[in-house]
């Protein structure tokens, strides 16, 4: 699958894979809070977060050729790797009863900001998206993104047909980018 | 999206029955179809509209990851660029790029001056009370990272004659950036400007070519051309040079916030989300107070003092009085 790719990112990759300090730098400056915060969410520990964040940038600076900017930006391609690393974290600490332990322990959203001020706009937007998505649907992101479930794992969690699943998942993304796109939200302080 | 190649599974296993991803596109971005995962890339490589909805979704993904975004410890910046540089040394493309950046700024300006006039050479782009004097002036900024790099060239002033003054500052400037090489872009210089202060050579660097291109845009507007905005990457420069400062010139102007932050949302080529300390003590990181959004280029001018906030259209969200201190400093860091 192909977008049209961001031109920062494009040059971005092309620096790292030069071997450009400066850019590596500026990675870390722009989507550090992001990587960490992901890490952090799905670890809940903030020594195995950080330990994420750093296995993140060292795998994309040995190995920027595998972000491919036409397939998704880099905001969104470090954090699926960061869940990615955080899950793996997750797993090895024996967490067998994931499952059972995430369904039941379902927040009605990722855990706010201690301070209100700290909220940017833009993450102010996106949690309004996910608060605005009926439970069902809300459960079965969180599960899938934050913990790391399968579709089949999040339809044996809520104990719904594995197609309902499918649909939740697809049908709550689509909600949240409709939102977000018909308020204009360009993604520029995501 | 990174692809699910990776993932076991059988082509064709798991799509809907009209074989395209249908319900499957919002698994497949959440990583939570590893077994149907080969099969919807591949399909979405030969169809457009399942291409088109992973892009949409995933796009979505990135934007769910803002809503726990969250700055780590200070330390853990030193900590995994270290990391990083140990597990792959960095090469000598950082010193090429910032001379090319350099040299590049230094050859558009010699094309315009070279198409001056006698009478527009001494037009006068303020502050300056010609465009001669400019160029001398900026031979003189130039000079400290020609020191530096060993580079001795004859002496310019305002009294040379304007063919003496553009070849001795181009032969300067050219001669910066043919000498430049990686074990130089950590030697410490003084920078241009009224702050004496002393930086690394590679972030002189970025400050010449800063200079050099908005003095271009100066003799510019001076000889009524169109301006032209640096390039993406240059800007991108600019704003980390700048507001890698900014912290001690908020002391340095009396206007400090210990334990307060701003968020700067620069758009447009070059920009991005940079979180800045109002001060360069106290606990770190501090509390975001104010959001001040605008173009990143309009951000390099207000830098230059072209622009003020309000000229430059900044947004601001927050509180009004630290975000105006803000820009007012941000408006002093040029080299004039």
């Amino acid at each position: 699958m192909a977008v049209l790719p961001d031109e920062n990112d494009v040059r971005t990759r092309e620096a790292l894979i030069a071997g450009s300090e400066d850019a590596l730098t500026e990675v870390y400056d722009t989507h550090g809070s992001l990587v960490y915060g992901m890490a952090l969410q799905v670890t809940r520990d903030r020594g195995a977060a950080e330990d994420v964040t750093q296995d993140v940038f060292v795998e994309l600076w040995q190995r920027p050729e595998r972000f491919d900017p036409r397939r998704a930006p880099l905001r969104g391609w470090l954090c699926l790797i960061a869940r990615r690393r955080g899950i793996d974290w997750i797993r090895r600490h024996g967490a067998q009863e994931r499952t059972r332990m995430a369904a039941a322990t379902i927040p009605s959203m990722p855990t706010p900001f201690e301070d209100e001020m700290l909220a940017s706009t833009a993450f102010k937007q996106v949690r309004r998206a996910v608060a605005n998505l009926p439970m069902p649907h809300r459960e079965a992101v969180f599960l899938a993104f934050y913990k790391g479930l399968t579709y089949r794992e999040v339809a044996q969690a809520l104990g719904i047909p594995e197609g309902t699943a499918k649909w939740r998942l697809s049908s709550a993304l689509r909600r949240i980018g409709e939102q977000l796109r018909a308020e204009g939200f360009d993604g520029e302080a995501a | 999206m990174y692809s699910g190649d990776e993932s076991a599974g059988d082509p064709g296993i798991g799509m809907n029955d009209d074989g395209h991803a249908g319900d499957l596109a919002g698994p497949h971005v959440l990583e939570a179809c590893p077994a149907e995962a080969r099969a919807v890339a591949e399909h979405a490589r030969d169809c457009p509209n399942c291409a088109a909805e992973l892009a949409d979704l995933a796009e979505v993904v990135g934007w769910l990851g803002a809503a726990t975004s969250r700055a780590p410890a200070s330390g853990l910046r030193e900590r995994v660029l270290s990391a990083a540089l140990a597990a792959r040394p960095p090469n000598d493309v950082e010193a090429r790029r910032l001379a090319d950046l350099y040299r590049s700024q230094t050859v558009q300006l010699d094309e315009l001056l070279r198409g001056l006039s006698t009478p527009q050479w001494l037009l006068a782009p303020a502050p300056h009370r010609s465009i001669r004097d400019l160029v001398v002036h900026l031979y003189g900024n130039d000079e400290f990272v020609a020191t530096v790099a060993g580079i001795e060239t004859a002496p310019i002033d305002r009294y040379s004659s304007t063919s003496d003054v553009r070849a001795g500052w181009r032969r300067q400037a050219l001669a910066v950036a043919d000498a430049v090489t990686p074990t130089l872009l950590d030697r410490p210089v003084r920078l241009a400007g009224r702050a004496l202060l002393r930086r690394p050579l590679r972030e002189a660097l970025i400050q010449r070519g800063f200079e050099t291109w908005i003095h271009a845009e100066d003799v510019r507007a001076a000889v009524g051309r169109p301006p032209l905005p640096p390039s993406g990457q240059q800007i991108a420069d600019i704003i980390r040079f700048a507001l890698g400062l900014l912290p001690a010139a908020m002391d340095a102007a009396g206007r400090a916030r210990p334990s307060a932050a701003i968020r700067a949302v620069l758009t447009g080529p070059g920009g991005g989300t940079r979180v800045v300390e109002l001060s360069a003590t106290g606990p770190r990181p501090g509390t975001v107070v104010a959001e001040v959004r605008l173009p990143a280029e309009r951000f390099c001018r207000l830098l230059a003092g072209r622009l003020t906030g309000s000229s430059a259209g900044a947004g601001i969200t927050g509180e009004p009085g630290v975000a105006a201190d803000f820009l007012a400093v941000a408006a002093t860091m040029g080299c004039d």
